[in-house]
């Protein structure tokens, strides 16, 4: 399971923003979970507060926001937005569509304290 | 008493409250990928290679899907025609490597120790030495799973995923995230088709469905079935 590789990743880089912040507790941090990025938000739940049982990071709690796939259709230029893995223009249904977003996982935010 | 910050200074009432009180939480804004590091590396491999005209190609599918078996086909076709060299994952031991030896092309295995996926910094510790003259293609099989290795982009120039007729033509709905990064789906071991109820039609209308410009190549290493054609895609590939 790669979400542990996932949510270490995340810790990582919260414990840089502390730092640099010059902040001394995280608080929360929200992720936004792209329709094509392949990580389960169960399985990002679960184990985050492994990588977060002590230190600065200890008690952060992980809010995760879905996040659309937004295409870009090159037929009718419509640009539309679906909650399902599913390659077509919203409007006029062509397929030759490019993904503006919904492919990542993205640490949006964080609260940081102290 | 100061009413607005409680400080005690009345004559400081109007200075900005910035209260120094440790559980003042504020929000910083980061807007970066989660695997924004294995990112990085992936691009430094890619470039890396380019600077030497060597192509990767990262296989991907479910255990079983017949990557190895492919790959053995592979090396026997092409190693007299083609400089080649093989990267093999796998969880916990070196099968698969040594399957592949003994063709004349170098094999590098990578044992994950338990995880199931190769990442960017795998291939980046073995490029030297297995890459290191530049030969025209750089095959990855990556870990059997159709799960996680969808994520960590490698520096591969082509992904292409195996998916096998004795598994469901549905899987494409059912793990999007890795045929949509698939430019190339291989339908495998279509000996089998006469003896199963695998509808071709529908699976390559749900690869589309997530994936609409992908090249579907169905294969036999068995039979020899549509071997050429990959084999073909391999060669325009080295030529890039
Ligand atoms: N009938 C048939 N069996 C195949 C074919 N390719 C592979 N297999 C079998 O599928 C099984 C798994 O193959 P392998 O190459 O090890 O799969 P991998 O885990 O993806 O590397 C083996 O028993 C192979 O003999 C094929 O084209 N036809
Ligand atoms: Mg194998
Ligand atoms: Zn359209």
């Amino acid at each position: 399971m790669h979400e542990l590789s996932l949510a270490s990743a995340i810790a990582d880089t919260a414990l840089g923003v502390l730092e640099r912040e010059g902040a001394r507790r995280l608080v929360s941090v929200r992720v936004r979970l792209g329709v094509l990025s392949c990580a389960r938000r169960e399985a990002l739940e679960s184990v985050f507060p492994l990588v977060t049982r002590d230190g600065p990071l200890a008690g952060a709690r992980l809010e995760v926001v879905a996040d659309p796939l937004v295409l870009r259709c090159e037929s009718c230029g419509a640009r539309t937005e679906t909650p399902r893995p599913v390659l077509r223009c919203g409007a006029c249904g062509a397929s030759a569509v490019r993904v503006e977003s919904g492919r990542d996982l993205v640490i949006d935010s964080l609260e940081v304290a102290g | 008493m100061c009413e607005t910050c409680g400080c005690g200074e009345a004559g400081r009432a109007r200075a900005p409250m910035r209260p120094a009180d440790p559980d003042t939480v504020r929000r910083v804004e980061l807007g970066r990928a989660v695997l924004a590091d294995n990112d990085a590396i992936a691009a430094a491999n890619r470039a890396w290679l380019d600077a030497r005209g060597t192509r990767m190609v990262d296989l991907v599918s479910s255990p079983g899907s017949g990557k190895t078996t492919l790959l053995e086909a592979t090396l026997d076709a092409l190693a007299p025609e083609l400089r080649l060299a093989v990267l093999a994952g796998d969880v916990q031991t070196e099968r698969d490597a040594d399957r592949l030896a003994g063709r004349g092309v170098p094999v590098a295995a990578v044992e994950t120790g338990g995880a199931c996926h190769l990442e960017a910094r795998d291939v980046a510790r073995r490029l030297d030495a297995l890459a290191g003259d530049g030969p025209d293609l750089l095959i990855v099989e990556n870990v059997g799973n159709l799960v996680c290795p969808a994520a960590f982009d490698l520096g591969q120039h082509l992904r292409v995923a195996l998916l096998s007729v004795t598994e469901g033509e549905d899987k494409p709905l059912k793990y999007p995230a890795l045929f949509h990064r698939a430019a190339v789906v291989l339908l495998t071991k279509v000996d089998l088709l006469p003896h199963l109820r695998f509808d071709v039609a529908a699976c390559e209308a749900n690869l589309r469905t997530v994936r609409p410009d992908v090249r579907v190549i169905r294969v036999s290493a068995r039979s020899g079935e549509g071997m050429e054609e990959w084999f073909d895609l391999l060669r325009a590939e080295a030529a890039r």
